[in-house]
């Protein structure tokens, strides 16, 4: 399924989501606490959030299932598609571009970098 | 713990079906893995705290999503790009196929049988109209419960726009009492409800079949049939006569709506939206005119039955066609997204709105005395010219930009057919409506058009 109307910017459970997966495949509850890890606990996905979230992901075709065999019972498990590749790429550019308005803001009023 | 896992996994099932259907034992065991690690860690209560604190935000957003523009996007640019159709699909089982037609008859024994059949012939004045309007509202209003939590079911189009008409016919009766009491301001009340209501059921209809095309004609047949009952007096027609024009209508609404399911086909769909009004409405303008019998219309002929007939046939197939349009109009903007294009089919479609508004302002003003609606009638006047002007020429560059690097004008032409007829809608409406049962040349002009607006409008809404 090809990329829909992605918005930017993204909220940041979704960021932090496509972070997680971005270093390759989980099932959700990895994701969870990869999550909850990476922003240093400061975002905390409850199970709804969390799969409400992957829900509009998979409806945009940033992320894909994936079923895998685990203990003779089907696992799902969720990656990355090349869109959401692309979609996170395009969200952390504009991220860094603010951050670089921002600095030659704060640098030519003489206050140090943020 | 048990217990509180049950009880959360109760919770879960609050989400819509097909989420539930997807995720729902996925979620399951993610909560209970969260849950045996937080009664580890000694952090249950936050646990649970945030589990039940997100729940609620984490449902409303899923349901926007299951219903609005997420879904609904994946539908306007699926399969053939102009909204699903359901060509592809076989039909439906004649279980689905009869649900779908289903209310068109209660509400057949609701206004026909009840009134013209009972009360007439037993003198039943016991309340049995009333409680068979509680007892169906209860139904239908059942019927979007179960629909919500259990997915949005093929058959259910004509069941959730008959609630929507009994919900609006609630809200006026509630409205006569209430003015009655205070005496207010009747006819301004009487006319932003009158308004309120028309542009609702616009909406409710554009996003029901932003959903599913074929869904937006079955949701279109009830305000069909509703505007042919109310709208003819009929009351020195014998009531025999009248039931069974009237019956003939629901029947036809009813056969109608389970043939659209049993063979989901947009071209049959299309046509047997379109033969409601056209078959059903003739004989109630006939009754109209013929039925009365001698001294109540001195010359009864069949060009009076036209002018009865044609204003009305013209109206009710604009909301048959009209949905369909905007949802081309739509598919035109998506497919010009990343030039900007979807910003701009939105500004035309308001400006649209604002026409229609206009429309019916005009329509309330030229009918009767209420003159302070003369300047929010010219303000959206304005509005709707500059918003659909503007929209357009930019949507016209958005398109060029994005798929005429060959050359191909055929999009662009399409886009301009799509807009005429469109624009033509509040028109339309404005144009027909103060001219209902009138006389001349120029309302026979203003009929014909409509007519060749219906036609055009059914050439271009063609896959």
């Amino acid at each position: 399924m090809k990329e829909k109307n992605t918005p930017y910017p993204m909220q940041e459970p979704t960021l932090y989501i496509l972070l997680s997966l971005r270093g390759g495949e989980k099932h959700g509850y990895a994701i969870l606490k990869e999550v909850a890890e990476l922003s240093e606990g400061r975002i905390q996905l409850s199970t709804g959030t969390l799969y409400g979230a992957l829900y509009r992901l998979l409806d945009q075709g940033l992320i894909e299932q994936v079923k895998v065999k685990d203990n003779g019972r089907g696992k799902k498990i969720y990656r990355l598609t090349r869109s959401g590749l692309e979609a996170f790429n395009v969200e952390v550019s504009r991220m860094k571009h603010v951050l670089r308005e921002v600095n030659k803001q704060v640098h030519s009023t003489g206050e140090g970098q943020v | 713990m048990t217990t509180i896992a049950r009880l959360f996994s109760l919770f879960f099932r609050l989400y819509p079906a097909r989420f539930r259907a997807r995720f729902g034992s996925e979620m399951e065991e993610v909560f209970q893995a969260g849950l045996k690690e937080a009664h580890v860690q000694g952090a249950l209560f936050g646990y649970l705290m945030r589990e039940a604190i997100l729940l609620p935000t984490s449902l409303v957003s899923t349901y926007m999503w299951s219903m609005g523009p997420g879904e609904g996007r994946q539908v306007a640019v699926s399969s053939m790009g102009r909204g699903t159709t359901g060509m592809s699909m076989t039909g439906e089982r004649w279980g689905s196929s009869i649900l779908a037609g289903l209310p068109h008859l209660l509400i057949w024994i609701l206004m026909v049988v009840i009134p013209d059949f009972v009360i007439r012939e037993t003198a039943n004045q016991i309340g049995l109209q009333d409680l068979l309007v509680i007892l169906i509202s209860g139904l239908l209003l059942g019927t979007l419960i179960y629909n919500l939590f259990k997915g949005w079911k093929s058959w259910s189009g004509s069941w959730i726009m008959y609630l929507f008409i009994m919900a609006m016919a609630w809200l006026n009766q509630l409205f006569y009492q209430l003015t009655q009491s205070t005496t207010q301001n009747y006819a301004l009340g009487d006319t932003l409800l009158y308004l309120g209501s028309a542009l609702l059921l616009a909406y409710v209809l554009y996003k029901i079949t932003c959903k599913n095309r074929l869904w937006g004609l079955l949701s279109a047949i009830p305000p069909m049939v509703i505007i042919w009952n109310i709208s003819f007096f009929l009351e020195f027609v014998p009531a025999r006569l009248t039931a069974l024009a009237h019956s003939w209508l629901f029947l036809l609404a009813f056969i109608a709506a389970v043939w659209m399911l049993r063979t989901k086909r947009f071209w049959a769909a299309l046509a047997l939206a379109m033969v409601v009004p056209t078959l059903g409405g003739f004989p109630i303008a006939y009754l109209e005119i013929y039925g009365a019998g001698p001294g109540y219309f001195p010359e009864p002929n069949l060009t009076n039955v036209f002018r009865q007939y044609l204003p009305y046939l013209v109206l009710n197939l604009a909301i048959v066609l009209g949905p369909q349009l905007a949802v081309k109009f739509r598919f035109v903007g998506h497919e010009a997204a990343q030039a900007g294009g979807k910003a701009y089919y939105r500004l035309v479609l308001g400006g649209i709105l604002c026409g229609l508004v206009y429309s019916f302002i005009h329509t309330v003003v030229s009918t009767g005395e209420v003159n302070f609606l003369n300047i929010p009638m010219q303000v959206f006047l304005a509005i709707g010219i500059i918003l659909s002007l503007l929209g357009i020429a930019l949507l016209f560059v958005a398109v060029y930009k994005h798929k005429t690097p060959d050359g191909d004008i055929s999009e662009l032409v399409h886009l301009g057919a799509l807009f005429l007829l469109l624009l033509f809608l509040p028109v339309l409406v404005g144009l027909v409506m103060p001219s209902v049962r009138g006389v001349g040349f120029k309302n026979w002009l203003i009929w014909w058009i409509g007519i060749a607006w219906v036609i055009g409008a059914g050439i271009v809404v063609k896959d």
